[in-house]
């Protein structure tokens, strides 16, 4: 066989460093690691960008207005509000006060109640004299003064979700969790189980559900469907929380389950992403959590992420529109990877908002047999 | 019983109705005002068990109004912070966009989110300042005796700083207000006094028109002042005194104990 005609006509010889392994990741430091994404449309300063999903999309958020992108706030706060309320009452969280959308089958049921193509279940959970949104369990710190109040409340949040579908141009969604616990009879989804931060578990009511691929596939396609049918033209852009569970009901390990759900959430992402030209996926979950990093993007906890690895994935995020490219940013300004990035360093754990955490609470104590 | 006033220009129609009542009500045999215009009382520090000041405008106010030029909070059995800005003035700004009932074309707001931003905005009012600077230098009695609501005779001006106003009910006030302020008198250990119930129009939060005519205030000293509408008077002055007094009742023991 003739080497130079070999090499010349079989499809991996012209291609760029970064489909190698050894060149894209083995030989060089991981947080050099770059190029890992080519974004279908480009967004620029004046693209209204929407955000949703699970905690990890909060960071999103963030670096779009720290950026001077026009991230899409479809629930402005009242003025002069302290940093502090404004997070209590999840204002300038997402681009709508929802809370965590976790799962695609809730975002599917926001958007439907949003324009109008299915209506939301009269379920309210008392407690205590005030009222505790099921689909917002934990929007009011202490709870809603009455159902009048709680529903003129969400009823906010679906005008910001219809406005953010006639507004938006690209909404970024970050899928977070296959498991979710859902009303058996009726048929819709919680984002939390009740009884958790609010309302009570009712087993003959109550069922957990694990979303399989073909569930959550269906589940953004319906999406899909709906923002078409109120407004063609938005983009969505897909991405994978890299957060591990908290906990789960599924029987499995809970890092057996976590990949599991990880895995689906991935597969669906790019199964979408590879069929839809207005569909598009961002690695943020590779970057954080491939074995490459070896961890250390994650805390202690190996579950909260650290700044450093925030301000890789966003810098990542970022450099296709015009940021240094990560591997040179860090070559030229600094040794470590959290002194590439212009965002300050904070905990994480601190800053974001994220409902699933309530669970741990949960958790038996060190040396606490169950 | 020896008591304490500090405030600012609304202390006085307190001053007005204990000159009025003879210097006796109650329990209370002996008050002391001190009263500076508007925000002057910030300029306040601790010192051991005073409060002082370096401010020669501020000297001259504690002296002209109280006898000296610092307020030494031991020589008295309880004190009471009065107005202050701790009051409605807060909330304009978060009404200009939001609304509990979502009326005027702006956005709804719950009364618990309402509440929390007022409870954050009496933070930063003079108030909660000359509260922590007393609870830093006693652990005596401490009354919160909130700002009066502007006179109801103020919405026939169409004065736009108070525009808001005439877009609220009293249950702004009786819902958001009153807990906020409560909250926050605990967070700080003092007690609450809210204004007199039969002042207060019972469907606007505003003081009813009696209390607001021939009003106290400041004018260089304790005076008789030109009807604005934000200022009250004697009368007022005397149903604060006898709310007060009923709270000293509940507090006596706690007085006991710092003394």
């Amino acid at each position: 066989m003739n080497a130079s005609a070999t090499s010349a006509s079989h499809p991996y010889a012209g291609l760029p460093p970064n489909a190698f392994w050894r060149s894209a990741v083995a030989t060089i430091p991981p947080q050099q690691i770059s190029g890992v994404w080519k974004p279908k449309w480009s967004v620029d300063p004046g693209t209204p960008i929407a955000t949703a999903g699970s905690c990890f999309a909060q960071h999103i958020s963030k670096a779009l207005v720290a950026r001077g992108y026009s991230w899409f706030n479809a629930e402005n706060p009242p003025k002069r509000m302290t940093p502090e309320t404004r997070k209590a009452y999840n204002y300038d969280i997402f681009t709508f006060r929802t809370g965590n959308i976790y799962t695609a089958r809730l975002l599917r049921q926001w958007v439907s109640w949003a324009v109008g193509e299915s209506t939301p279940p009269n379920e309210i959970w008392p407690a205590n004299g005030r009222y505790i949104d099921p689909f917002r369990p934990t929007h009011e710190p202490n709870g809603f003064a009455s159902p009048e109040e709680l529903l003129a409340s969400r009823q906010v949040t679906l005008n910001a979700i219809r406005r953010t579908i006639e507004t938006a141009h690209t909404f970024v969604f970050t899928l977070g969790l296959t498991e979710a616990w859902v009303n058996r009879p009726a048929g819709y989804v919680y984002p939390m189980c009740p009884g958790v931060a609010g309302g009570v578990f009712d087993a003959n009511v109550n069922a957990f559900k694990n979303f399989t691929f073909t569930e959550i596939y269906d589940d953004l396609q319906e999406t899909l469907a709906i923002l078409r049918r109120a407004r063609s033209g938005m983009r969505l852009l897909l991405t994978v929380s890299p957060v591990p569970l908290v906990a789960t009901a599924s029987a499995d390990h809970v890092l057996v389950a976590t990949i599991h759900s990880k895995s689906i959430l991935r597969a669906v992402a790019g199964q979408l992403a590879s069929e839809r030209a207005n569909v598009d996926y961002f690695p943020s979950f590779e970057l954080i959590s491939s074995f490459p990093f070896k961890g250390a993007f994650y805390e202690a906890n190996l579950r909260d992420v650290k700044p450093e690895g925030v301000n890789f994935v966003m810098a990542s995020f970022f450099s296709p529109f015009g940021e240094p490219a990560v591997g040179a940013a860090r070559t030229e300004r600094a040794p470590e990877p959290a002194a590439t990035l212009d965002e300050p360093a904070s905990d994480p754990a601190e800053d974001v908002v994220c409902e699933e955490s309530l669970l741990s609470i949960f958790a038996p104590k060190e040396g606490e047999a169950r | 019983m020896k008591g304490c006033v500090i405030g600012n220009s609304h202390v006085g129609a307190i001053k007005l109705a204990w000159e009025e009542l003879g210097g006796h009500c109650g329990p209370i045999d002996a008050m002391t005002f001190f009263a500076a215009k508007s925000l002057d009382m910030a300029a306040l520090k601790p010192s051991g068990n005073s409060l002082t000041t370096d401010d020669p405008e501020l000297r001259k106010a504690l002296i002209r109004s109280g006898g000296s030029m610092e307020i030494d909070c031991a020589r008295f059995d309880f004190i009471m912070v009065h107005g202050s800005y701790f009051g409605m003035s807060a909330l304009g700004s978060a009404l200009s966009t939001h609304h509990p009932k979502a009326l005027h074309g702006k956005l709804h707001i719950t009364t618990g989110c309402l509440s929390q931003i007022w409870e954050d905005e009496l933070e930063t009012t003079l108030a909660f300042k000359l509260l922590a600077l007393v609870r830093s230098v006693s652990n005596m009695p401490v009354v919160m005796s909130v700002n009066p609501l502007v006179g109801s005779g103020l919405q026939d001006t169409g004065h736009s700083h108070w525009g808001f106003l005439d877009t609220i009910d009293r249950t702004v006030y009786d819902d958001c207000f009153v807990p906020a302020a409560q909250r926050l008198c605990r967070r700080l250990g003092v007690h609450y006094l809210g204004q007199p119930r039969e002042t207060l129009d019972p469907a606007r939060p505003y003081t009813l028109l009696q209390y607001s005519t021939e009003p106290a205030g400041l004018n260089g000293k304790f005076a008789n002042i030109k009807i604005d509408h934000a200022h009250m008077n004697g009368v007022y002055g005397k149903l604060v005194l006898r709310d007060l007094v009923a709270l000293l009742a509940a507090v006596e023991p706690e007085m006991r104990a710092s003394a």
